[in-house]
């Protein structure tokens, strides 16, 4: 604070009529400064270093209505309103401080009869006191608000047209679930200026399983509790949960997290193709937020567009899968079968090709029917997968035959799996109950040595078996070749 | 309900971000480190009257929050700095690189809510915090007076419209009669509380609408707080309030007018965290 004493406002407001000594040709100047201060054609104030106003001139007056007995001696920060004077204390008198003036700023100066009047103001350090020039600046301050209303509303048109178009490229370039959930939560995030978003996808067992972007939320949008986000994949509709007491009564323990995690709202939107909902989309916030109509028109069709993408992979996805699955027991196919030994074969290494055919099987259909025919074969195949070891693969070949590919095997060790297999298919099926259900197994064993062809393999395997079939069937026929 | 300051969120922190060029970190002297934080509307140059009286038996570390003065503009991401915690978790990330411990730290205005929020993050490195014309509510509440409306909070908005629409025109010096001032210090001090007009419309609007009572009570770092007689920003009764909800916290009124006592009552300023530190 200035140890100088203010001047007093009487001896600076008008010449002093007491003034001694003054000739004509001094008053004339004296008046003419006066009247060159009083009447410029912009306001002009002197404050202290107080911000506390010492002079006007008649101009400032007539502007804000105050005439100088009612401007000398109140500060210039109080003709501003509340939220101009905020911008004053925080920024206009730091920067004049430390430059030593400041110009062109703009603010609002509440009148006398409390109309705002909008000016530009320079500002210039002069010893312990500011002058402070004042233009009255009414249209081009609208002028510049329009233009920049303009500007914002075009920027953000602009904005939301490329996240639209980055989207759409990054949905039409992924290239696999992982990518394409992760493309939307970071889509999410910058679109919504969220702190954090994340994708969370149904998964096969039907609980949502997060697979991209951060989830803030741990537990709450998946996991145990499925609070939100079944909520959303239940209902299909958007819900918005922020850190108040209100929303605390419906979801205690969406806002506790969100406390915790200092937080202040959530947005879950649901991701829906056609009627079914795949997953969510999460997007968090670290100050309220509510989201225009707009805002979740836009999210919800990226969702879709998002889920389109990942529902059409899905299927691509199911027909691969298909192309290579028996649909009954879901074992390799023929196809499969015959592609993986091909495999093994185009490199010089031990294989064992096993090839299963059930004996009694044939009785159990006609008698029992094809239903319980096609659970027997079923069983038999989980009865396989757990026969072999880790790295066999288990296929079927057609009707009730199976095949069973033993990689880098030796004959012995192929013949203790079909032992295995041997055992558990004698052990019976309670679908049919009565009828003996057991294998005959041929395997044609292959060192590795000269060049083999699938369809020789897989003869020779098919030949062993018959070969069991005629010793009298449930055994195994083995030949090295 | 209770508050506990601890995290169950992990944080990641930034990896491979050189968080010093980020933050524009500057450091004078040695000896116990002594951080100054800055507030809406300037840079770290706020400090230029206050902090180099610490240079001699502290080691003075400065710094621009993301988005003022010469912070890395690019390192802004605006769901980050959606709240206080964005700028606090800048600064935790500060002390961690410098290995810092037994800080004192001094902010003004919001910075000093940054800093108090940093220090409930990580108490065990702050030995002081100094908090010059704090608020932890700037907006009236129920039962609370913080001094403004949501009103007055949009019209400051819209003052920063008006004023940084010519921002990048002031870019380009003009040259103003100024005749105390040679030409030299003209181009030095045209960088003065260079704020990105669209980050600084954020930063308002977090600052002026973020509500840190709550964050009061976590404090358990001695604290001085510093009050302007004088403060429209920061009002006697907010000071008060913001040392009344400290556990073990000092409150010196100075008898200055205006929200930035550091630039003009420097030397009361120092004089009272001098005092603190004693």
């Amino acid at each position: 604070m200035s140890d100088e004493p203010r001047h007093p406002a009487a001896d600076l407001n008008a010449p002093d009529p007491n003034a001694p000594d003054l000739n004509a040709h001094d008053l004339n100047a004296h008046a003419r400064f006066e009247a060159l201060f009083d009447h410029a054609p912009f306001g002009y104030l002197i404050t202290d270093s107080d911000d506390v106003i010492v002079r006007a001139n008649a101009t400032f007056s007539a502007m804000t209505g105050l005439d100088a007995s009612a401007l000398v001696g109140s500060q210039f920060r109080e003709l501003l309103p509340a939220g101009f004077q905020l911008l004053y204390e925080t920024r206009h008198l730091p920067v004049l401080r430390l430059k030593g003036y400041v110009e062109e700023v703009f603010f609002d100066l509440v009148t006398a009869d409390g109309t705002v009047l909008p000016v530009l103001v320079n500002a210039v350090i002069d010893g312990a006191e500011v002058r402070i020039g004042v233009l009255a600046a009414a249209n081009r301050v609208s002028y510049e608000q329009q233009l920049l209303s303009t500007q914002r509303t075009a920027e953000s048109l602009a904005a939301r047209v490329t996240v639209l178009q980055d989207a759409s490229s990054a949905f039409a370039g992924g290239t696999s679930e992982k990518g394409i959930a992760v493309s939307l939560a970071s889509i999410l995030e910058e679109m919504l200026v969220a702190s954090d978003a994340c994708v969370a996808l149904v998964d096969p067992a039907g609980s949502l399983d997060v697979v991209a972007g951060t989830n803030a939320l741990d537990g709450l949008i998946e996991g145990d509790q499925h609070l939100l986000g079944t909520t959303v994949v239940a209902n299909g509709t958007p819900v918005v949960v922020h850190a108040t007491d209100e929303d605390a009564a419906e979801f205690p323990a969406v806002v506790a997290g969100l406390r915790k995690a200092r937080l202040q709202t959530v947005v879950v939107f649901p991701m829906t193709n056609d009627s079914t909902t795949i997953g969510v989309a999460a997007a968090f916030f670290r100050r309220g937020r509510d989201l225009v109509a707009s805002e979740v028109e836009v999210v919800l069709a990226l969702a879709r567009q998002a889920s389109q993408v990942l529902t059409r992979m899905r299927a691509q996805e199911q027909l691969a899968y298909a192309a290579l699955h028996d649909q009954l027991t879901g074992l390799a196919n023929r196809a499969s079968i015959r592609s993986s030994i091909a495999l093994s074969l185009a490199s010089p290494r031990r294989l064992s090709v096993m090839f299963l055919d059930l004996d009694g099987f044939k009785l159990v259909n006609d008698q029992l029917g094809h239903h319980v025919g096609d659970a027997i074969l079923q069983e038999v195949a989980t009865r396989l997968r757990t026969s072999v070891r880790g790295g066999d693969i288990v296929g079927r070949y057609g009707g009730d035959e199976f095949v069973v590919i033993c990689d880098g095997t030796d004959g012995d060790a192929a013949e203790s799996v079909a032992a295995r297999i041997h055992d558990e298919i004698r052990a019976g099926f309670a679908e049919a109950d009565g009828f003996p259900i057991s294998a005959s197994i041929g395997i044609a064993v292959y060192e590795g040595t000269a060049p083999m062809a699938t369809d020789a393999i897989i003869g020779a395997a098919d030949a062993a078996m018959y070969e069991s079939k005629r010793l009298g069937r449930d055994r195994t026929t083995r030949v090295d070749l | 309900m209770t508050h506990t300051p601890v995290r169950l969120v992990t944080i990641v922190r930034s990896p491979g971000v050189d968080v010093l060029t980020r933050n524009n970190v500057t450091i004078i002297g040695t000896g116990r480190p002594i951080i100054f934080a800055h507030g809406f509307g300037c840079s770290q140059d706020m400090w230029r009257l206050v902090a180099p009286h610490f240079a001699a038996d502290y080691q003075v570390i400065l710094f621009d929050h993301v988005g003022s003065g010469g912070s890395d503009l690019s390192a802004y991401r605006p769901g980050t700095y959606d709240s206080l915690d964005g700028y606090a978790d800048d600064l935790v990330e500060i002390v961690e690189e410098l290995d810092l411990t037994d800080a004192i730290f001094v902010g003004h205005s919001v910075g000093s809510i940054i800093g108090l929020l940093a220090a409930n993050q990580i108490p065990s490195r702050f030995s002081k915090l100094v908090l010059v014309g704090p608020s932890a509510r700037y907006v009236d509440a129920e039962g609370y007076t913080g001094g403004f409306s949501q009103t007055d909070i949009d019209a400051l908005l819209d003052s920063l419209d008006g004023n940084y629409f010519g921002w990048s025109r002031t870019i380009a010096p003009v040259i103003m009669g100024v005749p105390e001032q040679p030409e030299l210090a003209e181009e030095l001090t045209d960088s003065f509380c260079s704020t990105n007009p669209t980050i600084a419309r954020h930063f308002a609007r977090v600052t002026f609408l973020s509500d840190n009572r709550r964050d009061l009570d976590d404090v358990s770092v001695p604290t001085l707080v510093i009050q302007a007689s004088d403060d429209v920003i920061a009002p006697m009764p907010v000071g008060q309030y913001v040392a009344d909800h400290i556990a073990d916290s000092t409150l010196v009124v100075l008898q200055v007018s205006g929200h930035c006592a550091h630039l003009s009552a420097p030397d009361e300023v120092v004089t009272a965290i001098t005092a603190f530190l004693e």
